[in-house]
């Protein structure tokens, strides 16, 4: 029986976003199918620092049980980094929209 | 390891190809001079580096040495053949280039194999070893580099970019590419002999069949220097086969043959060029009767025939009879009476070649067709001397040449020369003038000795169809590409479990 | 200063990057152009000042911020690093010196290519795994916007799949740096490193996921072969210094990588090696085949990347000093090689306006001197003696050989032949002396000194490594005993 935790609903949503990256034509669906898979190497990744009653290690008793701070700090990049990603692809897509006047890539002749 | 090749062991054999080289560069250059009339840097430029090249090979000292400068010789002369820049040569070009650079590539396949084998490029030392018995995938290594060879020297099944190559090149480069560079690719297998041996009896049949068809395509001919393209071919096999053969009688003709080859054919490819020069014209059809207008021309065209199709007193009869001594002694009669009828189609074929261009009536609009200049009948006169000289002084250019090279391979030095000058060998040539007649008289009776060859023979079809096949291949892959993104999306995913389950397995 | 030199390699470059755009407000001629000259000037300086102490083999690490490593993000100059900063650098001024012809006042582009380098030197430099997928994205982040930077459509629609295609590789990059850490607890690749074989024998079946992931955003990056699919486009849809920095640099990075991450991690755990010899042939095979039936200069010049990539992963497949000797070597003259070709399809399409190689029949008397240039490089990527590819191919094939890997060895030589093929169809149309009509009537557009120099600078650097290859060898043999000491 596989647990229900953050790692493994980090791999479905990962599973959910390659799904959406390899049925959809649309450029808009594919950025947000990308960005989905993004989110969910994020949880995965989050979910490593986790342990069960433990605070957060910022301020205060530090001899308690904490849950690790790394992989936090490190996420935080990683989001910063998927958004940027996300944002260019939205960015290139608005552009192909204007010069193209459609989303799916199937339509994206040579121009 | 890479920039370290050497010059100058130098052995006997690197001495006598060498000397070849240098003596027949300055020949070429001079009758250079006269007939390249446009694009003198496009034409000069090649032509120096080509005769580095040839120069490098025989004089180099190890087998990097040699492979580096076959590259620059196959390179520089490519863009020699491409001269004129039409489509046909363009395309001859680009046939003689893949050809030779897989015979090139094939070589340094074996050579590097060696290296790995030994740790050593050098000849010398290789052969130390060797001697030793102390060299690993001997079979692999000699198998790739003869078939390297007998590509360089346009030996049978291998032939296809010779006669290409030769007609589209100017004509001071058809004769030293007759002349010189299809010898590297002999110089190649001498140099590779001690571990060739086992190969031997391969390399007499593919001389016997080089001999055969070379001259059979040949007498089909109509272009003057595809004719005399083919003939290499035929004579390569000669070359060939007194290597197969072996001991000092074949070993020692071959050689001799070798040289005899480069400057016959040499001189005549210069007369062809000069024919070509003065008239423009390279289809025999359209020549004849140039006997009275280019006299001088025609007395070396002679000489070039006569010593090709060995009669005496010229250097072809020598080479050729020591040759066939050593056939006799293998005893071998289908071998003989190969090299009797190949000689009669020689014989038959510079017949023909002469007549149609010297004899006969002067065709349409070549009235004022006049001798060559003298700036190019002067190498031709050296080359013709050579050929008389040679073949009356035999008997000093074997002791001098061709003993030391010998006596380098173990081969019995003493031939038994008494053979050459024999009543036997006499009838021999009588023998082969009268067929050769023959053979022409039936063959134009035929009219067998005019037409293109069959398609259905051309082992040509086969070597186009593979690049064909190539380029077919690489059409197929791009059309599979134009896909969706999906698509290309899908291959990272595929790929991710493909190495995990390769990594599953092999693990 | 030696000791801070890691750092100071990356952060001269990412200066100047933002310092290009305030020189709108200085007086100045050129300014953002001189800038990134002179960044990249210092980040060679400070690689010059401690050459003498990387090539003897002592490794200068720096600490990020004093943290120490287990903690901290380390960046380290070892012989390895040291080479590829070095490749970095050459090309990285090439790239500078043709931009000054072609984008003039163009801040936007010096700073994003400025970027682009830095992450390329943090790329080289760092120690931590997570540091490394962050410069990997500022990399392809620039690279994106470079490779839209003409606004073309179908140079939007190249960045977009270059964009897609690398994203959805390296988000399981991400979750790969994810269960590597939760297998060791660290994320410096030292300490990755010290605990590998003791989960090898725990739990394998996760190193190889996270090996195949590995390989595959390498892959991605590299062009290896069916993973390749957006080299072409980008790569001929690209401005020409950003098509040499792809060719050049970002392949090169992924094989940087690649090599840094196996030969620290993997080395004795499986037979990666062995697959990426298999994958290098079929990379080799399907870029020699697609460049042979290619129309489009520039799509040639990138299949022909994805062929030479081919060769470097098999150098690197073998697995043995001399193989990897090969590949480093065959890299940075890869790198040279392609990107001085680019620059002369560069300078022919942007003064003749044809991408398609047929109609620029005859461009050999219009342009002699790029033309000889395209001749030269094109020799030298065949292989031809007495250029540089030569030399590195023939310690590939050596390599190989020696190995006992006889039909890799032949397929290798059949590629040569073909790479042969293809680059001399298009040498017999360059300098066919019947020009087109459309090569005839062309007007030619200015074309400054600076994109000329750089194409025979590239030139330069093929002959005379090519004739001395000796001289490359200090900083190569240093670089290949970093990975098999």
């Amino acid at each position: 029986m596989i647990e229900i935790n953050g790692l493994t609903i980090g791999i479905i949503i990962i599973l959910i976003g390659a799904y959406g990256i390899l049925t959809k034509r649309n450029l808009i669906k594919m950025t947000m199918a990308l960005y989905v898979m993004n989110s969910g190497a994020i949880l995965f990744f989050v979910s490593l620092g986790f342990r069960k009653n433990s605070s957060a290690a910022i301020l205060g008793d530090w001899a308690g049980l904490v849950v690790d701070p790394l992989p936090q700090a490190v996420v935080l990049t990683s989001i910063v980094i998927g958004l940027g990603i996300t944002s260019l692809a939205l960015a290139l897509a608005i552009k192909i929209y204007e010069e193209y006047k459609t989303l799916d890539t199937s339509n994206l002749k040579e121009k | 390891m890479i920039s370290q090749f050497q010059f100058f062991p130098v052995d006997s054999l690197s001495f006598i190809m060498g000397s070849l080289a240098l003596l027949l560069l300055p020949l070429i250059l001079i009758y250079s001079v006269k007939y390249i009339r446009t694009h003198h840097i496009h034409y000069f430029i090649p032509f120096f580096i080509l005769a580095l090249g040839i120069i490098g090979v025989f004089f180099s000292k190890d087998f990097l040495g040699f492979f580096v400068f076959l590259e620059l010789v196959t390179l520089s002369s490519y863009f020699l053949i491409i001269q004129p820049w039409m489509e046909d040569t363009l395309a001859a070009g680009f046939k003689y280039l893949i050809m030779n650079l897989i015979g090139g590539v094939l070589i340094l396949f074996s050579v590097l194999i060696l290296y790995s084998q030994t740790g050593s490029f050098d000849f010398i030392e290789i052969s130390k070893l060797l001697s030793v018995g102390a060299i690993g995938k001997l079979p692999l290594i000699s198998i790739a580099f003869l078939l390297g060879c007998l590509i360089k020297c346009g030996a049978i099944p291998f032939h296809t970019w010779l006669p290409d190559a030769h007609p589209a090149a100017p004509s001071p480069i058809s004769a030293l590419l007759s002349g010189l560079v299809i010898n590297i690719g002999v110089y190649g297998i001498l140099r590779f002999m001690f571990t060739l041996k086992i190969f031997f009896p391969v390399l007499v049949w593919i001389g016997v069949g080089s001999m055969l068809f070379g001259v059979i395509l040949a007498l089909r001919q109509t272009n003057i220097k595809r004719l005399l393209a083919y003939s290499s071919i035929s004579q390569m096999g000669y070359i060939l086969l007194g290597i197969g053969i072996g001991g000092g009688l074949g070993l020692g003709g071959g050689i001799f043959h070798a040289i005899n080859h480069a400057v016959f054919k040499m001189l005549l490819f210069l007369c062809a060029g000069a024919v070509i020069y003065v008239t423009g014209e390279r289809q025999l059809k359209h020549l004849g009767g140039l006997m009275t207008r280019m006299p001088v021309t025609a007395a070396f065209f002679i000489i070039g025939a006569l010593s090709i199709s060995g009669i005496p007193p010229f250097n072809g009869f020598v080479s050729k009879s020591i040759i066939s001594a050593a056939v006799v002694t293998g005893r071998e009669p289908m071998i003989k009476i190969a090299m009797i009828l190949t000689a009669a189609g020689t014989f038959a074929l510079f017949f023909k070649m002469f007549k149609q261009i010297f004899l006969g009536d002067l065709s349409a609009g070549k009235w004022n067709v006049k001798e060559a200049p003298v700036i190019m009948l002067f190498p031709m006169f050296l080359l013709a001397s050579a050929c008389l000289g040679m073949g009356v002084m035999w008997r000093r250019v074997l002791v001098v040449f061709i003993y030391p090279v010998l006596g380098q391979y173990g081969a019995n030095t003493v031939l038994s020369v008494h053979k050459i000058w024999s009543l036997e060998s006499l009838l021999h040539t009588l023998i082969v003038i009268g067929l050769g007649l023959v053979i022409y008289g039936v063959g134009m009776r035929m009219g067998w000795l005019g037409s293109a060859v069959p398609w259905i023979f051309s082992v040509d079809r086969i070597y186009v169809s593979i690049g064909r096949l190539i380029v077919m291949l690489g059409n197929i892959i791009r059309d599979l590409q134009f896909r969706s993104l999906n698509f290309h999306l899908l291959w990272v995913f595929l790929m991710l479990l493909l190495f995990y389950f390769l990594f599953r397995f092999i693990a | 200063m030696a000791e801070h030199a890691p750092i100071l390699i990356i952060v001269f470059p990412l200066l100047a990057a933002f310092l290009t755009h305030l020189t709108k407000y200085v007086k100045l001629e050129r300014g953002a152009e001189l800038v990134a000259f002179a960044s990249m000037l210092a980040s060679l300086s400070v690689l010059v000042i401690s050459a003498p102490a990387v090539l003897a083999g002592r490794v200068i690490s720096y600490n990020i911020g004093g943290w120490t490593a287990p903690l901290g993000i380390s960046l380290v100059l070892d012989g390895f690093s040291f080479f590829f900063c070095i490749v970095i650098v050459v090309i990285g001024l090439l790239l500078i010196l043709y931009s000054l012809g072609v984008y003039l006042y163009a801040r936007r582009y010096y700073s994003l290519l400025l970027i682009a380098l830095s992450a390329l030197f943090g790329i080289a430099l760092t120690r931590d795994l997570f540091n490394l997928y962050v410069f990997f994205e500022i990399l392809a982040v620039s690279s994106y916007v470079l490779i839209a930077y003409k606004r073309r459509p179908r140079t939007l629609k190249a960045s977009f799949r270059y964009l897609m295609i690398t994203e959805s590789a390296w988000v399981f990059f991400l979750l790969a740096i994810a269960m590597l850490y939760g297998l060791t607890g660290t994320l410096n690749m030292d300490g990755i490193a010290q605990k590998i074989p003791m989960i090898y024998q725990s739990s394998p079946y996760s190193l190889f996921i996270i090996f195949s992931i590995m390989l595959v955003a390498f892959g991605i990056k590299c062009g290896m072969a069916p993973l390749h699919s957006w080299i072409p486009e980008a790569h001929s849809q690209a401005p020409t210094p950003v098509s040499g920095l792809l060719s050049g640099l970002i392949l090169k990075a992924g094989i940087f990588a690649m090599l840094r991450v196996f030969y620290l991690f993997f080395v004795g755990v499986g037979p990666f090696s062995t697959i990426l010899l298999y994958v290098g042939l079929i990379t080799l095979l399907f870029g020699a085949l697609m460049a042979l039936v290619q129309d489009e200069l520039k799509k040639l010049l990138a299949y022909s990347s994805i062929n030479q990539i081919g060769f470097i992963l098999v150098g690197i497949g073998i697995g043995t000093t001399l193989g990897l000797k090969g590949a480093l070597f065959h890299l940075l003259n890869h790198a040279i090689m392609k990107t001085g070709l680019f620059f002369c399809a560069g300078i022919i399409i942007s003064q003749t306006g044809f991408w398609k190689i047929e109609r620029l029949r005859g461009v050999y008397k219009r342009m002699p001197g790029v033309a000889i240039s395209f001749f030269l490089l094109s020799l030298a990527i065949v292989g031809i003696p007495f250029f540089n590819g030569f030399a590195s191919k023939l310690l590939v094939i050596l390599a190989t050989l020696k190995q006992m890997y006889y039909i890799p060895g032949i397929i290798l030589l059949l590629g040569i032949v073909i790479s042969a093929a293809y680059y001399f169809k298009v040498l017999r149309i360059f300098f066919n002396p019947e020009e087109s009509r459309e090569v005839h009537d062309f007007v030619p557009r200015p074309v400054g000194p600076f994109e000329h120099f750089a194409v025979y600078l590239c030139v330069v650097f093929c002959v005379v490594i090519g004739i001395f290859p000796g001289i490359i060898f200090p900083i190569l043999e240093p670089a290949v005993k970093v990975l098999l000491p």
